[in-house]
Order: structure tokens, then sequence, then C-alpha cells
């Protein structure tokens, strides 16, 4: 009853007070009570809102983060795959550059591989876009003659080198148009493959430097054609009145990749 | 239940009503079901009453009345009908069969949640009764749901200090 009763007087004082615009004083106290009690609640609720965001976001994170570097690894991949594509385009584009010039006569080959003969090495290739390879074709690379093919079967074919003692071809010194016979060099004071020109003429202007190109005379190829550099000259030991021209090949023959076989040369 | 004991259940179901009077009132947005929170005042008074009686209930309701019409700036009368009048029947079925278990806590719930919805419509009418409905409907939800926490609280705290308050 005197709860009751307190009641009534509590629901009065209210009903005064909010006529007066104001709370009464018992609701002023049990605010003073409960409101501290509402703003930790209320920070704490907040704060456990922000750790579940946080968790949530935190996953999903975790998800994108995890996508992104599966794409990134793909990504590095394709890299990688484009920047070996890059370098064997360059390769390809350094060693018959001029085949992409537009020499329709080339056919772009790669060497396949190497065997000994008794006259020295012999090298495989093998065209690139299918076309057929003939025996008689001129093998050279952008910076000079390699040799001819005396062999083929399709699209590979067999080339003797210019280093291979069966090889010879018919030269000129670029500068002077003095000709001569170019060889195979087999001497044991030098490691690396090395030609030699002879049959010069004892007259014959000749220099170290000199670049040496096919003749316009050879019925195997066209003239032109870069053989390689005078590095020495000596006397034939045959005769004191010929020269003996030593010459560094103008194809790297200890590194062949790319080649370009051309088809019909004379 | 020795003196010292009943002191501390009281002082201890005083603490709780006045945490679950400002939980209600600050009660967060993204806990809502339907843009309705809980009435924890309503569910603390009848778990009051279901484990300690219409007296306790009484006071209970009394007390979170005076709190919730206060901070909620809500009708004093109203709130004392509503809470004292829970507090009260559910004390009267403390001695009834299962009056201990949740699932009557949650039925319970749900029914003094519909009644204080009536009461507050009669004496302060919405203007819309389908909104109004609405929110009756998702309150006395979200009310039975928490009752379960709630209750579960007090029948703890209950059995804690006074032994004999078990399920019939």
């Amino acid at each position: 009853m005197a709860l009751c009763l307190l009641a009534v007087i509590l629901t009065f004082w209210q009903h005064t007070a909010r006529r007066g615009g104001r709370d009464s004083a018992p609701e002023r106290l049990a605010q003073r009570v409960v409101w501290p009690l509402q703003a930790v609640i209320t920070s704490a609720t907040e704060w456990s809102h922000d750790v579940v965001v946080s968790l949530t976001r935190s996953r999903s994170l975790t998800q994108e983060n995890r996508e992104l570097r599966e794409q990134v690894d793909r990504l590095e991949a394709e890299k990688l795959q484009l920047h070996a594509y890059y370098l064997e385009n360059k390769e390809l584009k350094d060693a018959l550059g001029f085949v992409i010039a537009g020499d329709a006569k080339g056919v772009p080959a790669r060497a396949i591989g190497r065997s000994s003969s008794p006259g020295g090495t012999m090298l495989t290739v093998k065209s690139l876009d299918g076309r057929t390879i003939e025996a008689g074709n001129m093998v050279r690379t952008q910076k000079g003659l390699l040799g001819r093919v005396v062999t083929a079967q399709k699209t590979v074919g067999e080339v003797l080198l210019v280093s291979h003692t069966d090889h010879a071809v018919p030269g000129v010194v670029q500068r002077s148009g003095d000709q001569g016979m170019v060889y195979s060099l087999e001497s044991s004071d030098y490691t690396e493959p090395l030609l030699q020109m002879e049959k010069l003429r004892g007259e014959a202007d000749v220099r170290v430097g000199d670049i040496i190109v096919t003749s316009a005379i050879s019925e195997m190829y066209p003239p032109n054609v870069p053989i390689g550099v005078v590095i020495r000259l000596q006397t034939a030991p045959a005769s004191s009145r010929t020269l003996r021209a030593v010459i560094k090949p103008a194809a790297d023959l200890g590194k062949i990749d790319y080649v370009l076989v051309v088809r019909g040369a004379r | 239940m020795p003196g010292g004991d009943t002191v501390l259940f009281h002082l201890i179901s005083a603490l709780l009503l006045l945490l679950s009077v400002a939980t209600q009132y600050a009660w967060p947005e993204w806990l809502q079901l339907g843009g309705a929170a809980p009435l924890l005042s309503l569910a603390a008074v009848l778990s009051i009453g279901l484990v300690r009686g219409p007296s306790a209930g009484l006071v209970a309701g009394f007390f979170a009345a005076y709190l919730s019409a206060s901070v909620g700036a809500l009708g004093m009368g109203g709130q004392f009908i509503t809470h004292i009048g829970i507090g009260l029947l559910a004390g009267f079925f403390r001695s009834g069969l299962f009056s201990t278990r949740i699932t009557v806590a949650i039925i319970a719930a749900l029914i003094a949640t519909i009644a204080t919805s009536l009461i507050n419509l009669i004496l302060a009418p919405p203007p819309e009764v389908f909104s109004w409905l609405r929110l009756t409907a998702m309150t006395s939800i979200v009310t039975a749901l928490w009752t379960i926490p709630v209750f579960a609280v007090f029948r703890a705290i209950a059995r804690r200090f006074s032994p004999d308050t078990g399920e019939y």
C-alpha cells in the first residue's frame, strides 16, 4: 500500500513538474544515477560494435589480400614469361634484323644441334616457320656468313660451316677489291676458329682490319656477304710472293642460335 | 535464507535492475530487431517476480517503473501500472508448476510485453495502428528472446542465495 501511495505521489509530482516544463526531483535523481551507467554501456556497445566490424572487415581484407597475392603471382609469372618472349624476340631481331626489315628470301631457322666430322663441326638448323630448307642454301647471321646447307630434309638442314676444312669460298677485300680464296685456318696457335685468305698476289693491297666479303665470282654465295675481318697478315709458306690473311669470322661461330637460311642465293 | 544473504540478494537485484534500465535505453541500433529494442526492465521485473514471489516482484516493479519513466521520459502512471502489475502477477506464479523454467519466463515475457503495449495504447494512443502492431510484435519477440539470459541470471542469483529455489 505504501508503495502504491508512493507511486501515486511520484506520478503526481512528475505531472506537476512537466507542466512547468521540467523534470521532477525524483526523476533528476534517477537520471543522475542511471545516465553515467548508460554512458558506460553505450561506450562498451560501440566498442564491441567496432571490434565486430573490424573483425568482419579483417576477414574480408584477408580474403581480398589472398586473392590479390594470387593475382600478383599469376601476373608475376606472366611478366616473367613475357620477359622471356621479349628476350627471345630481341635476340631474334638482333640475329635476323634484316629479315624483319623485309628480306623475303630468308627462312628464319634455329640451330638445334652440332655434330663433329673429320673436318670440323657441322651445324644442324631447323626452320622456324615450317618452310623447307634445301641443300645449297646459304646460312648466315646478321653479322655475316656461316656456311651452306649440304644436306636437307624438309625443315631441317645440315650446315657446313666456314670454319670446316671442306669449306672454301671466293672472297674479296672490300676496300681494295683484291680477291682470294677463304678457307679454314688449322693452327694450334689460335683457340678460336679462324679463317685464312690465300692466293693473294704479293702486291695485293690488304691490311689488318680490312673486311672480307663474298666475291661475285662465287657460284655458291651471293656477293658482298661479310665473311670476316683481317686480323693478321702472313707470307704464305708456299711462296714468299703470296700473302696469307688471317681472318676472324664475322659471325660468332662459337655462339650460334638463330640463323637465316637464304634460299636461291645464286 | 539468512538475513545477510537476503540483503545481498536485494542489493544485487537492485543493481541488475538499474543495469537493465540503463541498458534498455542505451540499446544500440545494430542490436535492434526490426527497429525494436527489448524491454529489459520488464524482463527483469518478471524474472524477480518468478524467482522471488509477489512482494519482491512488486518492489522490483516499482523501482523499475520509477527508473524507466525517469530515464525514458515516460509517464510514470503507465509505467507503475505495467511494471508493478507484471511483477505482482509473475510473483503469484512463483509457486506454480515449472515457474523456474525458462520457457515459462519466455511466454510470460511475450504476454507481459503485449499487455504493456495495450496499456500504453489506452493511455497514449499511437497515430498509426499498423506501425504500433508491427512494433509491438517485434518488441514482444525481442523481449522474449532477451528474457532468456536475464531470467537465467536472476534464477542463478536466487539459487545462490536461496537454495530452496528449485524447479517444481
